[in-house]
């Protein structure tokens, strides 16, 4: 069975349009070691920009050559496409005390991620066309890093009614969710999955049970002794299994995550192995941590879904390995300090992850020994394909979206350091390596630790 | 009972109690029993005189929070109840900023009670005051399983190395079984918990305890059983279907009891659901039922709980003096 072709919507889309800001001279970046991971090119040379786009890339590229208004030199750093993170949720339009869009685009810039895929759940939900235009005006105005919306599935995320999906992806959604509410009922599901293939929109669907998840940690033993209220992974086992039997019977593609325990990840490799148009993500959360990190009740590390246990963040890693995961995501939630300075049970769920998301993608690299060019895919190229986004690869012709960093630099992680308003980090003191040292974005150079 | 990021003394659960700091606890409840009996006024107690003792009950608990209030007046406290309900904490003042306030004060002790595990603890790192735990959210409830091992004491002996301790009811959300588990384990019991598979966590018996879904089984050669009682609220189809279902195969009767061995104790935490966990002919069973001498041995427990830890007030500020000397 074959389906019909989605509705041509490439001459009505109107944003988001990333063209205002551009650096328009010549900037030459040479001597840099030039990673591409979704070629694999591997090899010293330099990337010419020419009006904000990527004009030539190579070994060729050398000063000697090139002619160009502005020469960065970076003997010894890397230079990779700026990173595409697939989860962020917004703390504007609702709850700018805990980040502005600004803000957020800011820090995806310090962190050298260079495009953001923002969640619905905002207040209100990015479930109506002009809340989405919003959030992208927000964006264009603070000139940092590009943000990218999800439309909102179902109207105020309910998971009952269907939102206007053709008029959201033509203000610019570039898929669709439910933030981290599940859509529960099945007969929804199946429909949304069916009529977004009209538009050729994905669900990243959070596959998470909430009758069986309303627990605050990773239930086990742990959870007993600290007396607190905890969900098993059977709450996303199950979910995970639903949706891809929905998935199959609409025959419509469908996103996953992210995805934290073995028995979920078993049947996403199974799915794929049957040929189903499944993909899905974890978070750096998932595969540095596990649940001992509460210890005396640090709300930092309460999560949704939970930390779980060690043979969890073995069974990612393992996944991450054999390509089950596609994607790797911040799943960026920043809290003000009330809403974790409480008790437990109390305690907002979520961790900022922007910042770190480069140390900790690397520390697979460092630490299990995972090819460099692999584990940079699922935050470059694969977030930007399942987003359609011509972005995440050193191509000719692209925006110039790019990411200098030091593969190799020591860092303790130091919440401290955090340069957002919201600190809510698990990984106080968590010793990685490789941080960002530039970020350019349409050309222009947003961020340069070399200065600071 | 000490903590590197705890500035004072405290009693925050019986998972971290060395067995020494539980025994030094009974001794002094005995040397309390010995120095009270005959007298009807706290003359004689002025342990705590000039100290300040606030109780903090963030849930409704007549009985517990009665009996800190005597205890600590027995030994000459000035004791404050703090009443949750109608102040500025019912208005959305958050535990910390409540923490900070009463900081200010200076009390000497604080006696928490707060529906959510963990709030006694983080209470504890902020104050200057000896924070005692009584009891938070389904986590722990230390004194209630001090009292209760001291009235096993004084009917088991000294010393409670293989009795066979049964505790039966809702496990999986009693802060009272927790805290049970962990001091009666360390005080060398075997610990059997029954309860139904809804209400008995898998994870319990990596806590060295005996699982039972069989009251009669669980019971079979027991010196002490503890019934636990049941939420009104979980008995409404979502745990268990019903409440006479319940009592067929969880309760206490007669006919269970007799199961055990012939000088069991009946222990129960209070308050009592007559007929839903307990039947009560059991419940007033005389020589066998020790709950009310429970109620008793709380006040009594509590007073060696305060005086142990205004010792160990004393001793830290003794050193911090001669650190400053020095």
């Amino acid at each position: 069975m074959s389906n019909p072709q989605a509705i041509d919507l490439r001459d009505r889309k109107v944003g988001p349009v990333y063209t205002r800001h551009v650096n328009e001279s010549t900037i030459l970046i040479s001597d840099a070691r030039l990673l591409d991971p979704a070629t694999g090119r591997d090899e010293t040379g330099g990337l010419l920009i020419e009006q904000g786009r990527i004009r030539d890339v190579g070994a060729h590229l050398h000063r000697q050559f090139v002619h160009a208004q502005t020469h960065y030199s970076l003997k010894g750093l890397t230079l990779m496409p700026g990173m595409v993170d697939g989860r962020v949720h917004l703390g504007e339009p609702g709850d700018d005390h805990r980040e502005s869009i600004a803000e957020t685009l800011s820090l995806a810039a310090y962190g050298g991620v260079t495009s953001v895929a923002a969640l619905p759940n905002t207040r209100p939900a990015l479930d109506q066309v002009p809340n989405l235009q919003f959030a992208v005006r927000r964006a264009r105005e603070a000139k940092y890093s590009k943000l990218y919306a999800l439309g909102a599935a179902t109207q105020g995320l309910e998971g009952e009614t269907l939102t206007e999906i053709g008029s959201l992806t033509e203000a610019g959604a570039v898929g669709l969710s439910n933030g981290n509410s599940a859509i529960t009922r099945p007969d929804v599901m199946l429909r949304l999955l069916a009529y977004a293939k009209a538009f050729d929109q994905c669900l990243h669907h959070f596959p998470l049970e909430p009758s069986l998840s309303r627990g605050s940690m990773n239930k086990g033993a742990i959870a007993t002794q600290l007396g607190l209220s905890s969900s098993g992974r059977v709450a996303e086992i199950l979910m995970v299994q639903r949706d891809i039997q929905l998935a199959k019977e609409a025959g419509a593609p469908i996103h996953l995550g992210p995805l934290t325990c073995a028995g979920s990840l078993d049947l996403v490799r199974r799915a794929k192995s049957e040929g189903l148009p499944i993909t899905c993500a974890t978070a750096p959360q998932y595969f540095c941590l596990n649940e001992l990190e509460i210890g005396d009740y640090r709300t930092y590390a309460k999560l949704e879904p939970p930390l779980r246990s060690e043979e969890d963040r073995q069974a990612v890693i393992a996944a991450i390995a054999d390509g089950t995961i596609d994607l790797i995501v911040s799943d960026h939630c920043p809290q003000d300090v009330d809403a974790k300075r409480v008790p437990f049970e109390q305690a907002a769920y979520g961790m900022v992850g922007l910042e770190t998301l480069l140390p900790l993608v690397l520390s697979l690299h460092h630490s299990q020994g995972m090819a460099l060019a692999d584990i940079l895919q699922s935050v470059t190229s694969q977030p930007a394909d399942l987003l359609g986004l011509n972005a995440g690869r050193l191509q000719v012709g692209n925006a110039a979206d790019l990411a200098i960093v030091d593969l190799d630099a020591p860092v303790r992680l130091s919440n401290t350091q955090l340069r957002g308003k919201s600190k809510n980090s698990p990984l106080e003191g968590f010793p990685a390596q490789g941080k960002t040292v530039m970020t350019f974005v349409d050309g222009r150079l947003l961020f340069d630790d070399r200065l600071e | 009972m000490f903590q590197h990021d705890i500035p004072a003394p405290f009693l925050l659960g019986t998972l971290d109690m060395q067995r020494h700091h539980a025994e030094a606890i009974f001794e002094r409840a005995e040397r309390i029993e010995r120095q009270f009996a005959g007298l009807r006024t706290s003359e004689l107690f002025q342990e705590l005189a000039g100290k300040t003792v606030v109780n903090l009950f963030y849930e409704n608990s007549t009985r517990t929070r009665t009996s800190f209030e005597i205890a600590a007046k027995r030994l000459g406290a000035i004791v404050i109840n703090m009443d949750v309900a109608t102040s500025s904490v019912g208005k959305g003042e958050t535990l910390l900023d409540t923490a900070a306030t009463l900081n200010a004060m200076q009390p000497d002790f604080l006696v928490i009670r707060h529906p959510f595990a963990g709030a006694p603890k983080l209470l504890a790192r902020k104050v200057e005051a000896s924070v005692i735990n009584g009891g938070d959210g389904t986590h722990e409830h230390p004194t209630q399983a001090l009292l209760d091992a001291y009235t096993m004491r004084k009917h088991l002996g000294n010393d409670l190395s293989n009795r066979v301790v049964v505790i039966a009811g809702d496990i999986r959300h009693s802060r009272v079984a927790r805290s049970n588990i962990w001091l009666l384990t360390r005080l060398g019991a075997r610990v059997r918990v029954v309860a139904p598979p809804t209400l008995l966590p898998g994870e319990m018996s990596q806590f060295g305890v005996e699982l039972f879904y069989d009251m009669r089984k669980a019971v079979e050669g027991a010196d002490v059983i503890m019934m636990l009682r049941l939420q009104r609220e979980r008995m409404q189809g979502v745990f268990l279907p019903s409440q006479s279902e319940y009592f067929r195969y969880f309760g206490l009767s007669d006919t269970v009891l007799e199961r055990a061995k012939p000088t069991a104790l009946v222990m129960h935490p209070g308050p009592m659901n007559r007929g839903v966990e307990i039947e009560t002919s059991v419940a007033d069973l005389e020589g066998r039922s020790v709950i009310e001498e429970q109620v008793h041995m709380g006040v009594i427990t509590r007073m060696a709980i305060f005086s142990v830890l205004a010792e160990q007030r004393r001793l830290v500020a003794e050193n911090r003096s001669q650190e400053l000397m020095a």
